[in-house]
Formats: structure tokens, C-alpha cells, sequence
């Protein structure tokens, strides 16, 4: 749950809460394919892979075969105004591997991005349309006032 | 200067400061009250006590951390007063078979005993079994596919030249390869009825702990390969005289290290309830990188001997107190007779030892039978010459003997 | 004037080659033509398919074809080699490492069906009596034979001052108990059955085999540099090979001159919609768990080539030891799996490796079926299997196109005795798998082939390996080579690096335009395309120059690449 030593739990002891924890795992969409029943996560670099099975099996009940994890060194990017190179931050990715009858893949979130893109503009395209018709009514008085009638 | 008003007023806050380091140095003045009080029998605590109590640090045994070394002077679990000669795997005697004689009170005899001479003599053996023990030496030292890195090889007349490293077979490995081999081979040709009487165990340990004339003396050695038998090996049979050979000016303990630290203790591989636990065949590997004189030198022929003879003689005598007790040093009624095989893969020894007495003092009219014959090469040179495997000089001595010592009972 | 202007110079050049044609036309010349260059049919030449990917596959064919052409083990052995100098990049497939889920990627490399045979309950009356009675006779051995190395070693342990772990203590013990009992088993059954008295038995051998494997996803640098190039961006994503190296040592090896029969006929073998069937495992073997490393092909099956050396392997004893240390969380069936799946790929490379030795490889097919019987053992649990290997060739279009599969059939694993007593005593001996043990030992090799047939891709009958040369310096040469690349030595000097802060601020982030590019990644040079014969010449002093000290021909030493 964290890096710092808390006093060991035995039953009797009051539950001691637990704050601001630096334990995190993040589901990402691996970059290599995957077996089905293989799961990429990012992980706070200070984890384990005996902390990242604990997590998943004590707090979100998944059953969990093996673990491998590997540190991806953070990438060099050159600085905007200055020129110079900065490297952004490392990131430990954990590959959980669960019984074979479980199967994951990462959820595709951005599915309907077309569809709305395609509503957005064609609602965009109307009411252009529309000021185009407005505009050749009134071609004969270019400038006035739409409330101009006949 | 005179005292004025002025001179007189002092600095508040330097006031403070000083008195923090004067009232540091103050040392408390003695009342008496704190005698007067143990006098009435109440207790009295000192401030320190009370801040500063003493903590007990106990050590706390944590996962992966460096062992402290245990330092070996007196205060090491097994040390003893009185020095003792510790004779290991990697040290050879520097008189060689001489002193193994005086130092196991054994007589040599330079031939093997009557039914071992017959058998070698009388065995007839096909040209089938020649090539298949041909075989086994090509298949042993040339054809296995173990690539390892070989020790350096140094030419004598060139010392600081280095030449190419050689990769190839380990020589514990040719060594144990070629005894399996030679040893499957005759137990083919023994045939079921001799076999079931014999068990093979390889890498055994045998310790031991033996005083002779007010000298301790304790052997650690490895057979690297162990046949035990069903039935003890019967004493040979005739008499045989022999002076002991005379080391003067000489020690026999000499070059043997003397060490405080070492263990009582008597071990012989195989547990005395076993069906087939009597020794019946030691066979040990020389390999000269790792057996050598204390003192750098090259094995000579009869430190090779002399190895082979306290080998057997350290077998002999473990079997020897695991029967009779760790603390029999006396004659034996029933000699235990051991055979013995010493080889660096291509030079052979062979030797009987027989045990009659663990009572090694110079006083003792008992002595120990050594029986061997010089060492035999199995062949002159074996190796790939111009991309072909290549024998030269195959001597098929060693394989009867061998053959003889393994059917002796 | 004798100096001819141009113009006429050129006309002048233009009638003596006009001359020299008319000349020629004009002679009646008694035009010979074979007859054997006529036929009646016209045969066309091959109508080959010009597009860039056939084109490519006609160039591996042609090397295929190359390998198969020379005459010699070891120098068929270095061909493979000869397109890299540094080693290949291969998957690393061990028998101390088997991850969760193995057996689908097993089966797709090594194209192989399993069977899982139920473990023999009851024996039947009626079959192998005397079996029964050997069974018998050796039952005593063997429970002798576990006694003593049971109690040996545990006497042996209290000398050790800190005991090995887990895995070396079992290996330590497997050790023994296989060496007695494989020495009780020959002993017993030698009598009745002959061929025993003619094994071969390797001691911890090295058995090592590499193979290339088609059908697998292209990893994401091969994928980013077709896409980069517009003649190949549509085949981004076709499946290309993967190469893999085998690497084991199991416990023993029995070997035999001659092969052991064959269980499936060879109807049976080519069956193409049971080679469809096999799973496939598409996806990069690292996603499972293996690794890889860069190295030579490296195919030995535990003995040099040697003419007359038993060259066919009858069984091998295979570690379990490492399995151990697998996560408790793989459950039991997984476990069985991967005891099928160490199963599958040591026999199969074995068989690879000693079909290697007779002049198949994974490029080129075989023409007789090879088999090998393998026991997974950890003293107490025994497990057999029996492997027919029918096909080497699993890369390229083969995944899809070869009818021949092969076939491993095996039982789970069955306790030989329960435990051992405190007092030393073997409890609950089972007669059955000692009975199945004794099969695997009885199964004569009775298979004899011409030499012909059993060496169809090698020279002759004078020229099988490289001993049988009779140049001494290309004996030499390809007898030193070959064990050089055996042997996995790394390279002398230190291999091409690019170094961190040039990938930072050359490669990644071009912040130094004004250096000159003399690197070799700004040169666009590959270091790894370096070939095996790219290499600096031995160098022969002149005073042992054949043909005296100003034999300038004689400077370098010959090198016989193939």
C-alpha cells in the first residue's frame, strides 16, 4: 500500500488508516500485442512485483498468476523556448498475467469520436448553409438588417 | 582601570550566553544526603540513569545480510589446545611413498596378491572388447561436446608467452567419464551375478582422526568414485615381511599443515545398516592444478604413489572405526582389505591396501600390506591431430586390471 | 596526307566492322547442332514471379538449396552461421525455464500433437508375462537401489557445512538415483535383450539445437522498417520467422547405432487438417515470459561428429528440478502442461540436433521419420513420453502448407514409491511405473538404413565429415571452426556501441550539426550485417610460409568458408 513501514497487523490491533499512499497502478494500453489473458499496467516505480500482486489480489479480488515488471526510461524531449534537452520521468510497467480462462483487452474510448466529430460538423454545415441562403435573399441590399422583409 | 558605572554594567545577552556554558561545567556539590538515604535503605537513582538509560542492542536477523566471519583463535567452537597435521585433497606427502610407509606404519609389496596376478594372467579378452574400450577413451576424452575454458597451458622455455586459450572437455569430467565407461564395459562382461554384489557412488567423503607417537593426524578426503560391495574382501593370504622405510633426518608428519581447529569426528559415506556398504574399490582423480607440493612443486611419481596408498589407507581406516568405534586404535581382528584405483586419465595406478592394525606407533610389531605395481599409461596421446581423432600407444593393461579388480572378492 | 580527317576516320572504322560482318555472312559455314538440344515438346523455363517478396523468397531458396549442397556435417553446421558474425538473435527455450501457458507456443514451434495417454491402471492377464518376471527380479534392485542413494546422500548432507537449496539438492539426488537405477535396469534386462550390451551412455550431455519458426507476428522494429519503405509498407505486417535455440542437460542419455521403430505410419503423419489444427501462438514468445540472446546456431546432441559413434538416441532422463521455482499461482494443470511442454522440446531438438548430425536441418527436410523416448523425472515422480519426429521444416509458408506433423504422446506423472521412511525404508513401491520404465528400456532399435538412405544430403560415402578430408588444413580449419562456434566464446574485441549520450544528443535529439559523422550509425553502416568470413586473415610469419620466406602468395593463412 506504501513504501513507509507501518506496524505489522495482527488481529486485536485498532485499523490504522492509511494516507496519501505512494503505491498507484494505472491501466495502459500495452504497446506490444499481448496474450489475452496478459495485463499492462503503469505502476509507481518503488512497487514490487509481489506489492503489484497483493494489490490486485487483496483490493480488487483478481486472481493473479505471475508478474514481471520493467522500468521504460523516460523520453528525451528538446525544451521549447530554450532549446535544451529534459528527460521526462521513468515509468514502471507491470505485465499481470491471470489464469488463462480470463481474457482483457484494452477498451478502445475514443470509438465514437467520428460520430460526434461528424454530427459537430454537420450541424456546422447547416447553419452555414443557412447564412448562405440568407445571404442571396438579400443580395439585392447587401449590409441591411435581417428583420428586412420582402 | 577604575571601576565606573559604566565599566561596571554588563551585556545582558552575553550574560546568557556564557551562562549557558558556565552552568554546563558546574559540577554538583556532594550534600551527603544521597548517604544518608542508602543508609535508611531507600534507593537512590541518579539523573543520569533516568535520561540516559542504558539500551541493550540485541542483533536482529535480517534477510541477506554478510555473515560475520568466525574469527579462529581460541574462542572458535572447535579449537584445541593441541595442534593437529591436517591432511587434505589438494596436498601431496613431500617423501612421497617413503613416508606414507612410516606414516601408516605399511610394508610395500611390489607386486599384486595371488588371486589378483591370476586373474589378469588368466583373463581372455575379445578384440570386440579392446575396440569398445577404444571406443570409450575416444568417446571420453575426444567426442563428449562440454566446452568449458581449460586451465592455461604455459611452455617452460617461453614463460611469459600466452598462447591461444584452449576450450574442451573438463578434466573431471574426462576423468569421471572414462572410469563410467571403463566400469560399464566390465560390468558387462561380469554379468548379472557379480553386479547385483556391487554398488557405485560417486563424489564420497571419508574423515577420519588417528594419533600416532603424540601426533594427531586428520585426513579429509574425497574418493571420487566408490564401489561398496556386499561382502567384505578377504585378507590376503600368505605372510609378508618388510622393514619400514627410514626417513632420517625427516619427520613423517612433515608437510602436513598443523592447524587448531578441527573436528573429532569419524565419516564414512555409507551407514553400516546398508546391505552393500564394504568398500571394495576407491577410485580417486589427480588433477595437478588443484593437487600439488605445499610448496608449488610438480607431483613426482612417488608422491603420486604415496596419494594413492593414503587414500586407501584413510578409507580403510573410517570403515575401520565406524565398525569398531571411534576410539579403536588398536590391531584388527578381521584385516579390512580395500583396492584402490589412482588416475589423471591416462596414467593409471593400481594398489590393494591391507588394514591390520590402526595402532600406528613406530613401537608396533603389526603392519599395515600395501600391494602395488608402478603406474601403467593407457595410451601415449589422445587427441584431434589435423581434424581427426587420433590414439596412439593404447596399452590394454590398465582395462585387465581393472577388469581383475573388479571381479576380486 | 596520312592523317585521316574524322569524319573519315569514322567511316573507315564503319566498313572494316561491316567488312568483318558481310565476311562472315558471306562463308558458307557447315552450321552442328546437337540433337540434344531439341526436343519435341518445347520446355519452357520457370515462370518466375517478379514481385519483390517472391523474389526474396527465391534468394532464401537458393541458400536453402546451397546448404543442402555441401557434402559436410560441419561445414553445413557453418553455413548457417555465415550470415552473421556476431550470432543470430534467438529465443531462448531451456529446460529450466517454462512459463505459465507454454504448451500452445511449444506445440506451434515444434509443430507437434500431443497425446495424453491415461496412466496404465490394471495390467491386463494377458499380455507380457515375462515382463512380469523381469519386473520382479528388477523390483528388488530398484527398491535397493533408492535405499541406498536416499541414504547415502543424507548422510552425505550432514558434512555439508550450509546445504544447497531446493533445486541442486534435487538435482544432486535425481543424479544418483537415475545412474543406479539406469545401472540396475541394464544389468537385469541385458541378458534377454542384446541391443542394451551396444548403448551408448552420455553423462550429463549437452543438448542444444536451433531452428527457425514461421508463422509469428513481426516484432515492432521489423514492422517500423517496412512501413518506412514504400515498396514494403503492405506487408508490414506479415508473419516472418522467428529463430530459437534449444540449450538442456538432462541427467543421461542412452544412445544406439540404430533407430528405434516408428508408432505412426507415414499416412498418419501427413495430415493437413491435423497440421491446421495445431494451436498457434502468434504473438513474441517474450510476451510469456522467455528471453532472448544473441548467438551462434549452435545444434549438438552431447558427442562430436564421428564416423562410427552411436548416433541415434534411444532415452533420455530430463530435469525437473528447476520446476520448482515456478509461482505456486500456475495451479496444477498448468504444471502437467509444462512438464508436456519440456517434454515436447527437449525431443524435439535432441532429434533435431542428432538429424542435424546426418545432414537435415530446419531448411532441409527429412526423409525418414527419427524417434526418441524421453522419462522427466525428480526421483520419486516419473513421467514418459515417446516423440516421432516426421518434419523439420515449421518456417515460412511451411506453418501453413506442410501436410507432416509430429507427434509426442506422454503420461502425467506417476510416483514410483511413496516416500522413503525415517528408518530408510522404501514405502509403497509401484510395480507399474517400474513396468512402464522397463518398456521404455526394452524397446529395441531395430530400424536399419542403408548408408544412402540415412545420409541423402552428404557427399558420398568418402565424404561425410570433416575428418574425411583430405586437404589437413581444411580439416584443420573446419574441425576448429566448427568447435569455435560451438563452443559460444564471445568475440575478442569489444562489440559496436552506440553510446547514452549519443543517443541522446545525436540520434534522439540532433543537437550537434556541426560534428562530422564518422560513426557508424551516421555512416549508415549495420555492424551486425557483418558476415562470419569478415575478418582480418591469420597472418603466416615468413619462416613458415610454405614456399619459402618471399612467398607473397603464402602471406595469410586459407580459409575453407563454405
Amino acid at each position: 500500500m506504501s513504501t513507509r513501514w507501518y506496524p505489522i497487523y495482527q488481529r486485536g490491533n485498532p485499523q490504522l488508516r492509511v494516507f496519501l499512499p505512494n503505491f498507484w497502478m494505472k491501466l495502459v494500453r500495452p504497446t506490444e500485442e499481448q496474450p489475452a489473458n496478459v495485463v499492462t499496467f503503469a505502476v509507481s516505480t518503488e512497487m514490487t512485483k509481489y506489492d503489484v500482486k497483493n494489490y490486485l489480489e487483496k483490493i480488487y479480488k483478481l486472481p493473479v498468476v505471475d508478474v514481471r515488471t520493467r522500468i521504460a526510461l523516460g523520453e528525451t524531449k528538446r525544451d521549447q523556448t530554450y532549446g535544451y534537452v529534459t528527460k521526462k520521468d521513468d515509468v514502471k510497467y507491470a505485465y499481470v498475467t491471470m489464469p488463462k480462462t480470463e481474457a482483457f483487452t484494452f477498451p478502445d474510448i475514443f470509438v465514437n469520436k467520428a460520430e460526434k466529430q461528424e454530427k459537430e460538423e454537420k450541424s456546422l454545415d447547416e447553419s452555414k448553409a443557412g447564412f448562405r441562403r440568407f445571404l442571396d435573399r438579400n443580395k439585392k441590399r447587401p449590409g441591411t438588417p435581417g428583420w428586412y422583409s420582402i | 582601570m577604575r571601576l565606573t558605572n559604566k565599566l561596571y554594567a554588563q551585556h545582558i545577552g552575553w550574560h546568557f550566553k556564557k551562562h549557558w556554558q558556565v552552568q554546563g561545567r558546574r559540577v554538583p556539590r556532594e550534600t551527603g544526603a544521597a548517604a544518608e538515604l542508602l543508609k535508611m535503605g531507600i534507593q537512590v537513582k541518579t539523573p543520569d540513569e533516568l535520561l540516559n538509560d542504558k539500551k541493550e542492542f540485541r542483533l536482529v536477523d535480517i534477510v541477506e545480510t554478510v555473515p560475520k566471519p568466525i574469527v579462529e583463535d581460541e574462542t572458535h567452537p572447535n579449537w584445541h589446545t593441541t595442534a593437529c597435521h591436517m591432511f587434505k585433497d589438494n596436498n601431496v606427502l613431500l617423501g612421497g611413498l617413503p613416508q606414507a610407509q612410516v606414516l601408516t606404519n605399511t610394508i610395500e609389496i611390489n607386486s599384486f596378491p595371488q588371486q589378483i596376478e591370476d586373474a589378469i594372467s588368466n583373463g581372455q579378452y575379445s578384440k570386440v572388447v579392446d575396440r569398445n574400450v577404444q571406443n570409450a577413451i575416444f568417446s571420453s576424452h575426444l567426442l563428449d561436446a562440454q566446452q568449458v575454458k581449460l586451465p592455461k597451458v604455459k611452455l617452460i622455455d617461453r614463460p611469459a608467452y600466452n598462447l591461444p586459450r584452449l576450450y574442451g572437455i573438463s578434466h573431471e569430467r574426462r576423468n569421471r567419464l572414462i572410469i563410467n565407461k571403463l566400469l560399464f564395459e566390465i560390468e558387462k562382461l561380469a554379468g548379472r551375478s557379480v553386479t547385483v554384489r556391487r554398488k557405485l557412488m560417486d563424489n564420497v567423503t571419508f574423515q577420519t582422526l588417528i594419533s600416532k607417537d603424540n601426533d594427531l593426524l586428520s585426513f579429509i578426503l574425497s574418493g571420487d568414485k566408490l564401489i561398496s560391495s556386499s561382502r567384505a574382501l578377504d585378507a590376503v593370504k600368505g605372510k609378508f615381511n618388510g622393514e619400514l622405510p627410514d626417513l632420517y633426518p625427516m619427520k613423517c608428519v612433515v608437510s602436513i599443515p598443523k592447524r587448531h581447529i578441527y573436528t573429532e569426528n569419524n565419516f564414512y559415506p555409507i551407514r553400516s545398516e546398508i546391505s552393500c556398504s564394504h568398500p571394495h574399490t576407491i577410485v580417486s582423480f589427480f588433477d595437478k592444478t588443484i593437487v600439488g607440493n605445499i610448496h608449488g612443486s610438480d607431483v613426482s611419481k612417488t608422491q603420486f604413489y604415496g596419494r594413492s596408498m593414503l587414500k586407501a589407507f584413510v578409507a580403510a581406516a573410517a570403515r575401520a572405526k565406524q565398525i569398531n568405534g571411534v576410539t579403536f586404535c588398536s590391531d584388527l581382528q578381521k584385516p579390512i582389505v580395500i583396492q584402490c584405483v589412482h588416475t589423471d586419465g591416462r596414467e593409471f595406478h593400481f594398489g590393494v591396501f591391507q588394514l591390520n592394525t590402526l595402532n600406528l606407533d613406530s613401537n608396533n610389531t603389526t603392519k599395515n600390506y600395501w600391494f602395488h605395481r608402478g603406474s601403467i599409461e593407457m595410451f601415449n596421446d589422445c587427441s584431434y591431430k589435423t581434424g581427426r581423432p587420433y590414439i596412439d600407444g593404447y596399452n590394454s593393461e590398465p582395462f585387465r586390471i581393472l577388469n581383475a579388480f573388479y571381479n576380486s572378492s | 596526307m596520312l592523317t585521316l580527317r574524322r569524319g573519315e576516320q569514322l567511316r573507315a572504322r564503319l566498313n572494316a566492322a561491316c567488312r568483318r560482318y558481310l565476311s562472315v555472312k558471306a562463308e558458307p559455314k557447315a552450321v552442328t547442332v546437337a540433337d540434344a538440344e531439341y526436343t519435341a515438346e518445347p520446355e519452357y523455363p520457370v515462370i518466375r514471379d517478379l514481385s519483390y517478396k517472391s523474389r526474396k523468397l527465391q534468394t532464401a531458396a537458393e541458400w536453402h538449396e546451397q546448404i543442402r549442397q555441401l557434402p559436410t556435417v560441419e561445414e553445413k553446421m557453418i553455413k548457417v552461421n555465415m550470415p552473421r558474425y556476431y550470432g543470430y538473435k534467438v529465443v531462448d527455450l531451456n529446460d529450466t525455464k517454462i512459463p505459465y501457458n507454454a504448451l500452445p507456443l511449444t506445440q506451434h514451434y515444434t509443430r507437434t500433437v500431443l497425446e495424453e495417454l491415461p496412466t496404465p491402471q490394471a495390467k491386463t492377464e494377458d499380455k507380457k508375462d515375462d515382463l512380469d518376471a523381469t519386473v520382479k527380479m528388477a523390483r528388488d534392485d530398484i527398491i535397493e537401489a533408492l535405499e541406498y542413494a536416499h541414504d547415502v546422500y543424507k548422510h552425505q548432507l550432514q558434512l555439508m557445512a550450509t546445504p544447497p537449496d531446493a533445486v541442486k539438492r534435487e538435482q544432486q539426488l535425481t543424479q544418483i538415483i537415475v545412474e543406479l537405477v539406469n545401472r540396475s535396469a541394464l544389468q537385469v534386462l541385458s541378458a534377454d535383450y542384446g541391443h542394451l550390451n551396444e548403448v551408448e551412455i552420455d553423462y550429463n550431455p549437452r543438448h542444444e539445437a536451433f531452428w527457425a519458426v514461421g508463422g509469428v507476428d513481426p516484432p515492432k522494429n521489423v514492422v517500423k522498417s517496412k512501413e518506412g519503405r514504400p515498396w514494403q509498407k503492405d506487408d508490414a505486417h506479415d508473419s516472418c520467422d522467428r529463430l530459437v535455440q534449444y540449450t538442456g542437460q538432462p541427467y543421461l542419455a542412452l544412445r544406439h547405432r540404430h533407430q528405434l521403430p516408428t508408432w505412426k505410419s507415414p499416412e498418419e503423419s501427413e495430415n493437413l487438417t491435423l497440421a491446421q489444427q495445431l494451436p498457434r501462438f502468434k504473438i513474441d514468445a517474450r510476451t510469456l515470459g522467455y528471453s532472448t540472446k544473441y548467438q551462434h546456431a549452435v545444434n549438438v546432441p552431447g558427442y562430436w561428429p564421428s564416423a562410427n559413434a552411436p548416433n541415434f538416441g534411444m532415452l533420455s532422463f530430463q530435469s525437473r528440478a528447476h520446476l520448482q521455482l515456478r509461482p505456486k499461482s500456475c495451479g496444477e494443470r498448468d504444471d502437467l502442461e509444462a512438464l508436456h511442454a519440456l517434454a515436447i522440446q527437449s525431443s524435439y531438438a535432441w532429434l533435431l540436433a542428432q538429424a542435424n548430425y546426418h545432414g537435415f536441418n530446419t531448411y532441409n527436410e527429412l526423409t525418414y521419420p527419427w524417434n526418441t523416448q524421453t522419462v522427466i523425472t525428480n526421483g520419486r515422480e516419473w513421467s514418459f513420453y515417446e516423440y516421432q519426429l516426421n518434419t523439420l521444416l515449421v518456417h515460412g509458408a511451411y506453418v501453413d502448407t506442410n501436410p507432416r506433423v509430429n507427434f509426442c504422446r506422454g503420461t502425467a506423472p506417476q510416483p514410483l514409491y511413496a516416500e522413503i521412511s525415517t528408518e530408510g525404508k522404501c514405502v509403497d513401491f509401484n510395480d507399474n511405473t517400474l513396468r512402464q520404465l522397463l518398456e521404455l528400456y526394452i524397446r529395441a532399435p531395430s530400424i536399419r538404413r542403408t548408408a544412402d538412405e540415412l545420409l541423402p544430403y552428404m557427399g558420398g560415402p568418402a565424404l561425410r565429415r570433416a575428418a574425411d578430408y583430405e586437404n589437413a588444413e581444411q580439416r584443420e580449419f573446419l574441425e576448429h571452426t566448427f568447435k569455435h562456434l560451438a563452443s559460444k566464446r564471445p568475440r575478442h574485441l569489444e562489440l559496436p556501441e552506440v553510446y547514452m549520450w549519443e543517443k541522446i544528443y545525436k540520434i534522439d535529439n540532433k543537437t550537434r550539426a556541426l560534428e562530422a559523422r564518422r560513426r557508424f550509425f551516421e555512416r549508415d553502416i549495420n555492424p551486425w550485417r557483418r558476415t562470419l568470413d569478415q575478418h582480418d586473415k591469420v597472418y603466416v610469419p615468413k619462416a613458415e610460409r610454405p614456399g619459402g620466406r618471399k612467398n607473397r602468395e603464402g602471406r595469410f593463412k586459407k580459409t575453407y568458408y563454405p
